[in-house]
């Protein structure tokens, strides 16, 4: 991943998904849980990959650690993670739609 | 009859997986894995059959409390650790596959610093080379043995580090 606010890639889906989840401060476990909500179960983020996408979302200040408590740190989205989220987002919908036109283009002009 | 057994049984570093399935072999015979030490040495208590799940991850995280946290939280328990792993276990009770990696990049991460926990382990033989090499005072029966030492640890170290390369470039692949 490059630079926030410079992102020619997607995100993996592990770390759009934590950005996805802090629309308020959590904590690891938390996230992990609210993310395979959020999917409908078709995302659980393993814990030692978790892990990783905090220390590589903070490292490039998309969130930053808000508190600790009993050993769990608590964190939220940052301005940037927010920018990084927006981006993500466009990105993402942009694909979708791309993706939906072509199968309504396959399905219209099938012959069957 | 025992209630421990000793185990010596040799893997790769790259072969973690097989490790886990072994364990978890041994777990369903309720022997239950308490210590991996040097030379590939496994200690096991005898205990109900359980059917468990074992995985690995690399060593240097679990110094980080906050890591263990997660890890707990997530229903894994750490049971031992060696020189470049760590080695958990989960109670398989829900039905789906339990694992602490759930893409390939953090699995290859993950390959990357056990690669890094075994280089060091490497310095400091390698360190003593050129002390040896240019001591006078030390004896010749010595710096050979040194060198009988050395040269297998080294190429030893360095097969190992193509085959974790090697299952890097598997993961990726698929």
């Amino acid at each position: 991943m490059s630079a926030a606010g410079s992102n020619p890639t997607l995100f993996s889906e592990a770390s759009f998904y934590v950005l996805a989840a802090l629309d308020e401060p959590l904590h690891g476990y938390a996230i992990m849980q609210k993310v395979e909500a959020m999917s409908e179960g078709k995302v659980v983020i393993g814990p030692g990959t978790l892990y990783g996408a905090f220390a590589s979302l903070e490292k490039q200040y998309l969130i930053t650690k808000v508190s600790e408590q009993d050993r769990r740190k608590t964190y939220a989205l940052t301005d940037i993670g927010r920018l990084a989220l927006q981006e993500q987002v466009s990105r993402l919908e942009v694909m979708a739609r791309n993706g939906r036109s072509t199968l309504e283009k396959l399905k219209a002009g099938a012959v069957v | 009859m025992k209630d421990t057994l000793t185990v010596f049984k040799w893997f790769w570093a790259d072969q973690d997986q097989e490790q886990e399935t072994w364990l978890e072999e041994m777990a369903r015979r309720g022997l239950h894995v308490q210590d991996v030490g040097m030379l590939f040495r496994y200690t096991f208590a005898s205990g109900p059959a359980s059917d468990v799940v074992y995985r690995m991850d690399s060593a240097d995280r679990a110094k980080q409390a906050d890591y263990l946290q997660l890890m707990n939280d997530a229903g894994w328990q750490m049971v031992t650790r060696s020189d470049a792993w760590s080695y958990w276990r989960h109670s398989a009770a829900e039905a789906r596959s339990v694992e602490i990696f759930s893409d390939v990049e953090s699995k290859v991460a993950q390959y990357k610093r056990v690669m890094v926990l075994h280089l060091g382990s490497l310095l400091a033989p390698l360190g003593a080379v050129p002390m040896l090499a240019n001591s006078t005072t030390i004896p010749m029966l010595w710096k050979t043995l040194f060198a009988a030492f050395v040269v297998p640890a080294v190429a030893l170290a360095l097969y190992r580090m193509l085959r974790l390369k090697r299952r890097i470039g598997q993961l990726r692949g698929s």
